[in-house]
């Protein structure tokens, strides 16, 4: 985690007071300057490139061509998606296409294509393509009027709390706070500082805590019911600790230079349903997904039930190149197909309170966790620790 | 006003209490000895 790095912090210590001293006209060149070093000492020149280049392609289209012109949309989106799958997924793919080759007996095929590697994927290269993709898409389906001030487009791309690992944002939301960006009042800074200590304080003394713990369970000679169930929840709550925390410390960094971006997570594990679980769960995704995937694809129009698996399979893919991310989002996608189909059946049973609100939340907290160790674990290990447990 | 300084003063005090307590675990392995001793 970039924001652990103790370089980071004397960066902020000159960052965010330099902005507070900085006259009203000097306030957003000062934060992309900032936010420039931030990249450059995080993702290195051969990481800043590919991204750079992405950003300007994007700018241009969004302003002169892909209002008008489907094509150029069309491509665009070709562009950074394909971008994001050579770096990311290319090896990926290659393997799986070696296993298959392997196993259909095409041992030449197999061997060349497991012998691709790809180039070290740039800093943060999903978030970046999710922002861009969600700004054309933005100005060509809803007519949005594109970023006409390059600095203001540099920003929105390369914000230096949000570039690692969000909040995605969305450009109708940040960039008009850019066209007057006063000095943050104390109660702001204050508020944002008080936000990154409990961030600090998720990530290293909740989340980090549970590591050790999780190696003790992963170590267990036996996998006994307990065991299992115990691992899936420190899993959970590791994972949530850990992001929620650091979602707290970018949107806490980020009021204290006086900016507002998207909250992340809403006490998810209180949640009755799997479909409330995700409008409270990593949100500025879930919603990137329900807009820019689960909608185009027709919602919950027709066979709603594939969009939403194909949706939550895609979101699966989203968060690693293997198998076991893939399995984890079609598992979500099948829960939330089956949860609307129960609930076009029972809609009584979703909107009772007391016992049934209690019974909707036991199953909808098991199906979670028990999806963490689907997340964590390649398949093989979570069917032998099954079946140990069962055993 | 008395109240209002007061759950201010506890809000700052809880907050520096989890600033000390970043700063005592950063990068300490000192809970991995306790889990496996456990």
């Amino acid at each position: 985690m970039l924001f652990l790095d103790l370089w980071f912090w004397k960066f902020a210590a000159v960052a965010i007071p330099g902005l507070w001293l900085c006259p009203a006209r000097l306030r957003i060149p000062w934060l992309l300057a900032a936010s420039s070093v931030f990249h450059w000492y995080f993702a290195g020149p051969a990481g800043m490139a590919p991204i750079v280049l992405l950003a300007v392609w994007t700018y241009a289209a969004g302003r002169w061509r892909v209002r008008d012109r489907v094509a150029w949309f069309a491509a665009s989106c070709v562009l950074l998606v394909g971008a994001l799958a050579f770096y990311k997924y290319s090896e990926f793919a290659a393997r799986s296409l070696a296993a298959a080759a392997s196993a259909a007996g095409l041992a030449t095929w197999s061997v060349s294509l497991s012998a691709w590697q790809s180039p070290a994927a740039p800093l943060a290269i999903s978030f970046f393509t999710f922002e861009f993709v969600h700004y054309l898409y933005e100005i060509r389906t809803r007519g949005r009027e594109p970023i006409k001030n390059p600095v203001h487009f540099a920003l929105f791309a390369i914000f230096f709390p949000t570039l690692a690992s969000g909040p995605i944002k969305r450009f109708p939301d940040f960039v008009p706070q850019l066209d007057w960006l006063a000095r943050p009042t104390f109660a702001e800074v204050r508020a944002g500082a008080e936000r990154v200590v409990r961030g600090l304080f998720k990530k290293i003394c909740i989340a980090d805590m549970l590591v050790p713990a999780i190696g003790v369970l992963e170590s267990s000679p036996r996998f006994t019911p307990e065991v299992v169930a115990l691992l899936a929840i420190a899993q959970g709550f590791r994972i949530y600790y850990d992001f929620d925390g650091y979602s707290d410390m970018a949107i806490g960094l980020s009021r204290m230079v006086g900016l507002r971006v998207p909250e992340n997570f809403d006490r998810p594990y209180f949640s009755t349903s799997l479909q409330a679980f995700w409008r409270r769960w990593h949100m500025s995704l879930s919603s990137w997904i329900r807009d820019y995937v689960y909608i185009p694809l027709g919602g919950n129009r027709g066979r709603r039930h594939i969009h939403l698996i194909s949706a939550m399979g895609l979101c699966g893919l989203w968060h690693g190149a293997d198998w076991n991310f893939v399995i984890w989002g079609l598992y979500h996608g099948v829960g939330l197909a089956a949860e609307a189909a129960v609930r076009g059946r029972l809609p009584r049973f979703f909107e009772a309170g007391g016992a049934a609100a209690a019974l909707r939340w036991g199953i909808c907290y098991g199906f979670v966790t028990f999806g963490w160790l689907l997340f964590f674990y390649p398949m093989e290990r979570v069917i032998q620790m099954c079946a140990e447990a069962l055993g | 006003m008395t109240r209002r300084v007061l759950i201010s003063g506890l809000r700052l005090l809880l907050h520096l209490a989890m600033l000390a307590a970043v700063v005592a675990l950063w990068n300490n392995d000192a809970p991995r000895f306790i889990y496996v001793a456990f």
